[in-house]
């Protein structure tokens, strides 16, 4: 997938935990953990929204895109 | 559910003894043409045993073959209910048998128009008739066949549900 999701970038340069983003989005750690390791098909502008919020960041800081190679 | 799953079951079950009743009886009726004439269910078979081993062979084998792909559809069908899950139904496994069943089933259909023509054409040069089968069968694989693709669009659909955060 050519978007990736830089969630624990953000998580670390902000210094917090999974449980602690995990309680402040209202997301389960198996959904994080599925929007960490780059499995999601989707996210909803109100995670984004959420994600935003907790973490003091655009939703550029959050998403890159990488063209795949070939 | 559980209804139909058994009564799936029952329809393997006739289905298989049904094949094999046609096996044994055939076997018996190789050494003992009489035996062709209480051929399971199925009597108008012995004046083909009359006319032409082969012919007679060929014909009760369209039989077996009919019976044995049957009731492996109804296993097939068993295997389906028992693996579908009402409150998450899309799942690649359910998509794959039905477009089995669907397969097989118009194997059946295939099986079905081999004999008729088979029964046609014995017909025509020596005037014996035999029952012919339903060929609805096509229809039937048809409309399987449709739900089969749904239910792999569905797969995809409730994959990507599953993958939204």
């Amino acid at each position: 997938m050519p978007i990736v999701v830089n969630v624990d970038v953000m998580m670390a340069k902000r210094k917090m935990s999974l449980n602690e983003l995990s309680e402040k989005v209202d997301l389960t750690l198996a959904n994080l953990s599925i929007l960490k390791t780059g499995k999601a098909k989707a996210v909803r502008f109100s995670t984004l929204e959420a994600l935003c919020k907790a973490l003091e960041c655009q939703p550029g800081d959050l998403l890159e895109y990488t063209p795949e190679k070939g | 559910m559980s209804f139909l799953h058994i009564l799936s079951w029952i329809a393997f079950v006739g289905l298989a003894v049904k094949a094999g009743s046609f096996l044994i009886s055939y076997i018996v009726s190789i050494k003992n043409p009489v035996a062709s004439k209480d051929l399971y269910n199925d009597t108008g078979l012995s004046a083909y045993r009359q006319l032409n081993f082969w012919n007679y062979s060929v014909i009760v084998w369209y039989k077996i073959l009919l019976y044995a792909t049957q009731a492996y559809v109804a296993l097939l069908l068993t295997r389906l209910l028992s693996r579908l899950n009402i409150t998450r139904p899309f799942h690649a496994d359910v998509a794959t048998l039905l477009q089995r069943i669907s397969f097989f089933i118009l194997v059946v259909w295939g099986i079905a128009m081999v004999h008729n023509i088979h029964i046609a054409i014995v017909d025509k040069l020596y005037g014996i008739t035999s029952d012919y089968i339903p060929g609805d069968f096509l229809f039937i694989a048809g409309i399987v066949y449709v739900f089969a693709q749904m239910f792999k669009r569905g797969v995809e659909i409730q994959s990507e549900n599953e993958l939204t955060v």
